[in-house]
C-alpha cells in the first residue's frame, strides 16, 4: 500500500482514464451498435406501434409510453444494451428527458439479472431457499423505485 | 477470488486517512452537481470547477450528425461517450486511490446495522460492491466461510448485493449514454438506486424473520 501511495497522482487518474477506454470498448460501444440495430429493426417491423399499444397499459401508471417496455426487457438480458436503447429512443424522439431519467435506475436495478444470479448468488452461497425471495424483492424494488422516480421527475 | 477478498478485507482495520475523507467530499460535489449550483446560487463561477459536466464539457458541434440509423449511427453515439467514460473512470479511480472506500466504509458502517440488521464487519464487502459484483459476492462468502456472518445475514446481504449491483462503475461507465440525458445529477441516481437496494434487502429481511419465526 505504501508503494502505491508513491505513483503519481497523473498515473493513477491515466490508469482510470485507461479503464474507462476499455469500458468504452468493450462494452458500450457493441451495446449501442446493438441498441441501433435493435431499434431499427423495431421500427421497420411497425413494432415500436405494437410495443406501443400492448404495453401501453403496464407503463401508463409511471407516465412512460409503452415503448420503455423494450428498455426494461433489454435491460433485464444487459444493462448497457438497456442504457443504450433509452439514450437512443430519446434521441429518436420516442422518449423525453425526463422519461429517460426515469428509467435510469430501473436500467441499473434489473440490468443483467441473468448474469448477477451466478456472479452473486452462487458466489457468495446465498441459502437456495430464498432464491425466490432475492428475485421477486429485486423486481418489487425496481417497481417502488419506478414509481418514485415517475413521482418526483415527470 | 475469495483469496483476493480476504487481502482487501486486511485493510479494514486501516484508519481512515485525511486524504480519503477529502476524497469523499470531493467526489460527492463533484458527481452530485452542488458545486455548480452553488456557484449560481452565490455569483462564484469558479466553483464550476469541481462540477463534472463542465468539466467534462462539449463538443464544438454535433460529431454524430443528423440522419444517421443503425449500426453506423450507433458506433457514432458511443464513439461520442468515449470521454465521459474515460474522465468519470479516471477521477473515480483517484478517488479509490486516497482512500474514499474506507472513508465510506466507515460512514456507512452503522446504517448496515440499522438499516440491513447485518454486522459493520460487512462495511468493506459494502463498499465493494458498489464498485465491483465479483469483489463484493467473493468478500460475502469469505465472511460467512470464516464465520462473521451467519447465513440469515448473508442472504440480506446478498438481497442488496443482486439488484443494481457495481451502482457506481455501472452508473458512470455502462450507463454513460444516459449521463448527459439526466434531468437530476448522478449521485441522484445512485441515491436512487441504494433506495431500491435497501428495500429489496429488507424484503428478504422480512421473509427470513417470517421464515424463522415460523420455525420457532
Amino acid at each position: 500500500m505504501e508503494a502505491e501511495q508513491k505513483v503519481p497522482v497523473l498515473e493513477i487518474f491515466f490508469r482510470g482514464v485507461r479503464k474507462g477506454w476499455n469500458i468504452a470498448v468493450n462494452q458500450i460501444l457493441p451495446a449501442l451498435i446493438f441498441a441501433f440495430v435493435l431499434v431499427q429493426i423495431l421500427k421497420a417491423t411497425g413494432m415500436v406501434e405494437l410495443a406501443e399499444t400492448a404495453f401501453t397499459p403496464l407503463m401508463d401508471p409511471f407516465k412512460l409510453p409503452g415503448i420503455a417496455s423494450v428498455v426494461i426487457i433489454t435491460s433485464f438480458f444487459s444493462r448497457g444494451a438497456g442504457a443504450s436503447v433509452a439514450a437512443n429512443m430519446f434521441n429518436e424522439g420516442l422518449l423525453t428527458a425526463g422519461q429517460a431519467t426515469v428509467l435510469f435506475p430501473v436500467v441499473l436495478m434489473i440490468g443483467s439479472l441473468i448474469g448477477n444470479y451466478v456472479r452473486v448468488l452462487l458466489v457468495a452461497g446465498s441459502n437456495p431457499r430464498y432464491t425466490m425471495v432475492i428475485w421477486g424483492s429485486c423486481f418489487v424494488a425496481t417497481i417502488v423505485v419506478m414509481g418514485l422516480m415517475s413521482i418526483l421527475i415527470l | 477470488m475469495a483469496e483476493a477478498a480476504k487481502q482487501e478485507q486486511g485493510g479494514t482495520n486501516d484508519k481512515v486517512r485525511l486524504s480519503g475523507w477529502i476524497a469523499l467530499f470531493l467526489f460527492i460535489m463533484v458527481f452530485s452537481g452542488a458545486c455548480k449550483a452553488l456557484g449560481e446560487q452565490f455569483n462564484w463561477p469558479w466553483l464550476s470547477i469541481f462540477d463534472f459536466n463542465t468539466l467534462n464539457g462539449k463538443f464544438g458541434q454535433t460529431l454524430t450528425g443528423s440522419g444517421g440509423f443503425g449500426a453506423r449511427q450507433g458506433f457514432m453515439e458511443g464513439f461520442v461517450i468515449f470521454p465521459t467514460a474515460m474522465f468519470a473512470l479516471g477521477i473515480l479511480e483517484v478517488c479509490e486511490h486516497y482512500g474514499i472506500s474506507r472513508a465510506a466504509e466507515t460512514v456507512f458502517a452503522p446504517f448496515l446495522k440499522i438499516f440491513l440488521g447485518i454486522r459493520g464487519v460487512c462495511g468493506m464487502a459494502f463498499v465493494a460492491s458498489l464498485n465491483s459484483t465479483d469483489v463484493g459476492a467473493a468478500m460475502t462468502r469469505a465472511l460467512s466461510d470464516e464465520k462473521q456472518i451467519e447465513d440469515d445475514e448473508k442472504t440480506i446481504f446478498v438481497g442488496f448485493q443482486f439488484p443494481g449491483s457495481a451502482t457506481l462503475v455501472n452508473t458512470f461507465g455502462i450507463a454513460a449514454p444516459l449521463l448527459p440525458i439526466t434531468v437530476i445529477s448522478p449521485i441522484a441516481i445512485v441515491g436512487m438506486i441504494l433506495v431500491g437496494k435497501f428495500i429489496a434487502a429488507n424484503l428478504v429481511r422480512l421473509a427470513v424473520h417470517r421464515n424463522n419465526t415460523k420455525n420457532k
